[in-house]
């Protein structure tokens, strides 16, 4: 860098197989047209893979990205990104974890790394400033996530030490095994993990004791303060200081799209036993992610151990979901799938099917609603890929097409649905089943703009128009990398990062930005078959009502959805199929991408 | 007014640290803080330290070189970076604290410690939670 910006201008690569770690300098260009996190990261895989990568074999690789402004004061930026071709779905992968690695990357020395091939025996990557090495980590093999976090600080030596680490899950390549950070923090969803698995590659640890940059610290300063008193510092962001994620379970209960029962009922018989309420009263202490004042870790004491969390989709997708209407269970179920590195959205959602399945006489796994010993000992059986386990580990579209159950299944492109049910607010259909990475309610979140927000949820009217436009806004903010929990607004975004990388960026530049990287998601989506075939919701959405609550007897038809989404891909500039034109690609700067 | 600590409060977030040394040395950089978090995420808990110019200053007679010393009780320590020498590498002002609210710049050579920002400390600005306040008055 010919300046000096918060970019630390350096990546490191990591070759499991041959063991080559070397740095190179960060592509400048690329970090002024995908500034940084999920920009960065997904172009540098684009670069990376060839077509058709098998997810968890060698070839695939591991992309980890800070954004630009992790090591910065700015509040929920030391979050970090991972980048991979999901094994879970085939699409390409952004998995995103709060707490303090970015952080210690950046004061390392550098704003990514990149990880291909596969070890030949259980191994560790150790990163403490300059010295970078692949330690045995057959010791470790087998063991839980808090074990090996503790067993890393003590390889390196270091306290401070922040690791990424797999579970038994990972190792088992269980299609939905996340990676765990400061013990409770995920980047949950999409497998990452089985791809660290696939790859023998147990924990990535990293601390770093240099230091971060900007054009102008004084500037800089002043000019954050007035942010964080008038813009983080508010009523739109405070809930997650006082209540955090939990208060979301009265606001999806009332709303009637809170899953239970296998996503067969939209309200709880007991959600006031795993609601915010019940979770204040066993909370200990606030925890937050480096720099962020919100503090929406809720560390609770409970007789199923110390904990941080349960968050809502936990809440949502051990408890009513499960029909475990007991906090202790769902905190229970929440430490072995910390421990045993599980994301806890897909096994709740295939767990809960599978117990529907069980109920509809269409196959028992040994799971039923309500019984917690059962769903505890299921859930470490997919961790270990025993018994019943070992099928349910595949994910729901596996069972339920292998056992006739598709018109029960909740999951789109593979990855299982997360707590928002889209009959109580059907714009969350077309944000579930546009999203780059498959189910997933982090790209656009619209239930919080009408179900949430007092207006009609019962409708697709203009949805296209607000996904499209979340997601693009959201893209963006993930190259910072900010938090969801911070409603921060394009100029400001955009003030923030221009103070940090020394690059004028404009409001206009970002909505441009954030359009790009989701369309560079989009062609390497497209590359690998994906297409408007996969863009559409299950069944049950269209065909299956709710019997109670506020979205009772609410369903939309196909035709309707189908209708918005073509809307969706006509504001998109994408052809009837949801491939982009080389118009819309030359006009983002990506012709380069699809010669 | 000294600094006050709550290590209930605390939320392990680093903020101050961060603050501290933009303030300072117009960089981020944790190891140049002169306030530390320690964290122990798997147990939720969190210890923040800073000098908080205690009675005693036992800092003040184990330097070699004479180059701590304060205006007066519970006002912030001046260390004369003229006479400290780091003590080639192994400071031992940094033991001496029975808190360990003493430090060592590994960039500059010198030892580190609060100096309350010369009377607005930039940490208790930032640290929402007030697991760090100035002694006696509410954050704002």
């Amino acid at each position: 860098m010919t300046q000096t910006t918060c970019y630390a201008g350096k990546v490191l690569r990591v070759d499991l197989a041959t063991g080559m770690i070397l740095t190179e300098p960060l592509n400048e260009a690329w970090a002024r047209d995908f500034v940084g996190g999920k920009g960065l990261g997904f172009r540098y895989l684009f670069d990376l893979l060839p077509p058709h990568t098998d997810p968890l074999s060698p070839a695939n690789a591991v992309v980890i990205f800070t954004g630009a402004l992790a090591g910065t004061c700015v509040a929920t930026t030391a979050r970090t990104v991972v980048c991979t071709r999901s094994p879970a779905t085939g699409t390409i992968l952004d998995s995103y974890v709060g707490g303090a690695f970015a952080l210690q990357l950046k004061l390392a020395g550098y704003d990514g790394v990149i990880i291909t091939g596969k070890a030949s025996q259980p191994t560790a990557l150790l990163i403490q400033d300059e010295r970078v090495e692949l330690r045995d980590a057959t010791a470790m093999w087998g063991r839980g996530i808090w074990e090996t976090d503790t067993w890393m600080k003590a390889q390196a030596g270091d306290n401070d030490l922040v690791t990424l680490t797999i579970g038994p899950a990972g190792e088992n390549l269980v299609p939905f095994a996340c990676l765990t950070s400061e013990a409770y923090r995920q980047a949950g969803r999409g497998g990452a993990g089985a791809v660290f698995g696939s790859k023998n590659l147990k924990a990535v640890g990293v601390r770093g004791t240099g230091a971060v940059h900007v054009p102008d610290m004084r500037s800089f300063l002043a000019l954050y303060e007035e942010i964080f008193r008038n813009n983080l510092l508010t009523e739109a962001n405070l809930w997650a200081n006082a209540t955090g994620t939990p208060m979301i379970v009265d606001l999806s209960q009332g709303a009637g799209l809170l899953p239970t029962r296998g996503f067969s009922q939209g309200v709880f018989e007991n959600a006031g036993k795993i609601n915010s309420e019940a979770m204040l009263a066993r909370r200990h202490a606030s925890r937050a992610c480096a720099t962020c004042p919100l503090a929406c870790g809720q560390f609770t004491h409970s007789a199923a151990g110390p904990m941080e969390g349960p968050e809502y989709e936990t809440l949502g997708m051990g408890g009513s979901n499960c029909a475990m209407g007991d906090l202790d269970t769902v905190t229970a179920f929440n430490r072995l799938c910390d421990n045993l590195g599980l994301d806890t959205i897909s096994t709740g959602n295939v767990l809960g099917l599978a117990m529907l399945m069980a109920k509809e006489g269409i196959h028992d796994f040994g799971v039923h609603f309500g019984d917690a010993e059962e769903f505890l000992e299921a859930t470490e059986s997919i961790a270990y890929r025993r018994g019943a386990g070992e099928e349910l580990s595949r994910g729901a579209r596996y069972i339920a097409q292998k056992y006739g159950a598709g018109h029960l299944v909740m999951e789109n492109k593979g990855l299982e649905f997360p707590a928002y049910d889209p009959r109580g607010s059907y714009g969350m259909a077309l944000a579930y089943c546009t999203s780059d990475r498959g189910g997933c309610h982090m790209r656009a979140w619209t239930v919080a703009n009408d179900a949430f927000a007092g207006a009609d949820p019962f409708t697709l009217e203009g949805r296209a128009e607000m996904t499209v436009a979340l997601q693009n806004f959201n893209s963006v903010k993930w190259t910072g990398i900010f938090c969801d929990f911070w409603a921060i607004d394009a100029p400001t975004l955009a003030r923030l990062l221009a103070a940090g990388t020394g690059q004028p960026y404009t409001e206009a530049d970002i909505y441009t930005i954030g359009e790009r990287i989701w369309n560079l998601a989009r062609i390497f989506n497209v590359r690998e078959g994906f297409r408007r075939k996969d863009d559409i919701p299950p069944s049950a959405i269209f065909d299956r009502s709710l019997p109670e609550g506020a979205a009772a007897g609410r369903n939309f038809t196909r035709q309707e959805y189908e209708a918005a989404l073509s809307e969706y891909y006509r504001l998109r500039g994408w052809d009837d199929d949801g491939v982009p034109t080389r118009e819309k690609l030359v006009g983002l700067g990506l012709a380069d991408l699809i010669e | 007014m000294p600094l006050k600590f709550s290590n209930k409060l605390c939320t392990g977030c680093r903020l101050c640290e961060l603050i501290c040394s933009a303030t300072h040395f117009d960089e981020f950089a944790p190891t140049r803080a002169r306030i530390r978090v320690t964290n122990n995420p798997l147990e939720g808990k969190s210890a923040v330290m800073a000098c908080f110019s205690c009675p005693k200053a036992p800092c003040i007679d184990a330097c070699p070189r004479g180059a701590i010393s304060r205006p007066g009780a519970q006002q912030p320590l001046t260390i004369d970076l003229q006479k400290c020498d780091g003590c080639g590498g192994s400071p031992l002002c940094v033991p001496a604290c029975p808190y360990g609210a003493m430090y060592f710049d590994a960039v500059t050579q010198r030892a580190l410690a609060c100096d309350l920002c010369g009377g607005d400390p930039q940490c208790v600005k930032y640290c929402y939670s007030q697991a760090v306040s100035l002694a006696g008055v509410k954050n704002q």
